[in-house]
C-alpha cells in the first residue's frame, strides 16, 4: 500500500490551477475544465461547421448526484457541502476507437454529449477545433467582465470603527 | 470491513472496452428484480434480460449481475481462471468496484462451476450477517446433479438439476451449522439465473 502511494505521488501533486483563461488549451484538462463552463448554444457553435464522427456511448448520458465536499478556510476537514446534479456519458468512436468523456454540472444530457465530443475530437484533431476554443474562452471572459463591471457599480463599502481594545 | 481506495497504476484500455447496459438505468432495474425473484423461488431458473452480451467465456447474465450488484462500494474478488485485463477493466469502468485478491474480504466472488469453494468465502458475522459474500456463479459445465431442494421460498419439495458436485453440497449443508451466516449462491447460465439462498436444503437424489 504504501509503495501504491509513493508512485502515485508524482501525479497526484501536480496542482491544476483551474484560472481562466487557460493559455494552452491543447492540453487536455485545460479544454476539458473551460468546455464544462460553456452553455450549450456555445458547444453547438464549436461543434457547427465540423462533422462529428459516428460513435457509440459506452455510458450513455445519464443524470446522477454529486456530493460537493469543502474544508473549513481550504485547511480543515473535509465536510459535506451538499451534492449537486452532474451528467456524465463516455463516448467512443466507431472508427478510430478514440474515447471522449463528458462529465458536467447540472441534467442536461446533450451538454455532456456534446462535452464528450469535443473531447474525442481534440484527441484526434486538435487543431480543428482550437481556433474555436480559443474564440469561446475570449467570449465568456468578456461576458464575465461584463458582468462583474455591472456588479462593481453597486458596491458598497462598509467601515468598522477601531474599538478601543488595543 | 474498511473499504480502501481503488489506487490502481496500470491504465484502463477503454479502446477495445466491451459494451455495458446499452441501457442502465431500465436493465439494471429489470435484472434487479429478476435476481430478487430468483432468490423468492430457490431452484427455479430466471432468464435475464440481454442487454449485455458475453465477454468471452462470462455469460451475459453473469455480466448483467455484476452490472447490477456491484458499485464503488463493493469489493469483488475474482476466480484466478476467470480473470483477465478485459474483464478486470470492464468491472472497472462500469461498476467502479474494488477488486480484491482476498476471497474473504469480498461482498462479492466471480467464481466458476468448478472452482467454488464455499470455505473461501466471507459468511458475515453474527452482527451482520448479511454482510457475507454473494458468490455469483459462472456455469460452464454441462455435467447436472440430480437434486432435491427444500426450505423457504419453496412449496414442499423442489426436484432440480444443478451444476454442483457432491462436494459442493456436502460444504453447502454443513454451513446450515452457521445460520444465520452464510453464503448465497447466484448460478449464471448462457441466458438464465437460478439463486440458491443460503436457507435453501439440498440432498442428492
Amino acid at each position: 500500500m504504501q509503495q501504491t502511494n509513493t508512485s502515485n505521488s508524482a501525479s497526484s501533486n501536480k496542482q491544476f490551477n483551474a484560472t481562466l483563461p487557460y493559455a494552452d488549451l491543447a492540453n487536455r484538462q485545460q479544454y476539458l475544465s473551460l468546455i464544462s463552463l460553456f452553455n450549450e448554444a456555445t458547444l453547438k457553435a464549436i461543434l457547427a461547421d465540423v462533422t462529428v464522427p459516428d460513435y457509440q456511448f459506452l455510458k450513455p448520458p445519464t443524470i446522477g448526484s454529486l456530493m460537493l465536499r469543502g474544508k473549513t478556510e481550504s485547511v480543515g476537514k473535509q465536510f459535506n457541502l451538499g451534492e449537486a446534479t452532474m451528467t456524465q456519458c463516455v463516448l467512443r468512436l466507431t472508427d478510430s476507437h478514440t474515447v471522449g468523456y463528458g462529465y458536467v454540472l447540472g441534467r442536461s444530457k446533450e451538454k455532456a454529449t456534446l462535452c464528450a465530443s469535443i473531447d474525442a475530437m481534440m484527441q484526434e484533431n486538435p487543431q480543428a477545433l482550437l481556433a474555436k476554443l480559443n474564440k469561446a474562452q475570449d467570449t465568456l471572459m468578456a461576458e464575465r467582465q461584463t458582468s462583474q463591471q455591472d456588479v462593481q457599480k453597486t458596491k458598497v463599502n462598509f467601515f468598522t470603527l477601531v474599538r478601543g481594545e488595543d | 470491513m474498511p473499504l480502501t481506495i481503488n489506487q490502481r497504476t496500470d491504465a484502463l484500455q477503454v479502446e477495445t472496452l466491451h459494451q455495458g447496459f446499452a441501457n442502465p438505468i431500465s436493465s439494471s432495474e429489470l435484472c434487479f428484480r429478476t435476481i430478487l425473484d430468483a432468490f423468492a423461488h430457490p431452484g427455479t431458473a430466471y432468464p435475464i434480460n440481454d442487454d449485455v452480451a458475453a465477454l468471452g467465456e462470462i455469460h451475459k447474465s453473469t455480466l448483467a449481475a455484476m452490472l447490477t450488484l456491484l458499485d464503488f462500494e463493493t469489493a469483488l474478488y475474482i476466480d484466478n481462471g476467470l480473470t483477465n485485463k478485459a474483464l478486470t477493466d470492464y468491472i472497472r469502468f462500469y461498476c467502479e468496484a474494488e477488486l480484491v485478491a482476498d476471497s474473504k474480504a469480498a461482498q462479492f466472488a466471480l467464481v466458476s462451476d468448478k472452482s467454488i469453494d464455499l470455505t473461501q468465502l466471507y459468511a458475515g458475522n453474527v452482527e451482520y450477517p448479511d454482510s457475507s459474500c454473494t458468490a455469483i456463479v459462472n456455469v460452464t459445465s454441462n455435467e447436472r446433479l440430480p437434486l432435491t431442494l427444500s426450505g423457504p421460498g419453496i412449496n414442499n419439495v423442489k426436484t432440480s438439476e444443478l451444476p454442483l458436485t457432491k462436494d459442493f453440497v456436502e460444504a453447502w449443508n454443513s454451513q446450515h451449522s452457521l445460520f444465520p451466516l452464510g453464503v448465497d449462491v447466484l448460478l449464471c447460465f448462457a441466458d438464465s439465473v437460478i439463486a440458491l439462498p443460503r436457507t435453501t436444503f439440498l440432498t442428492v437424489r
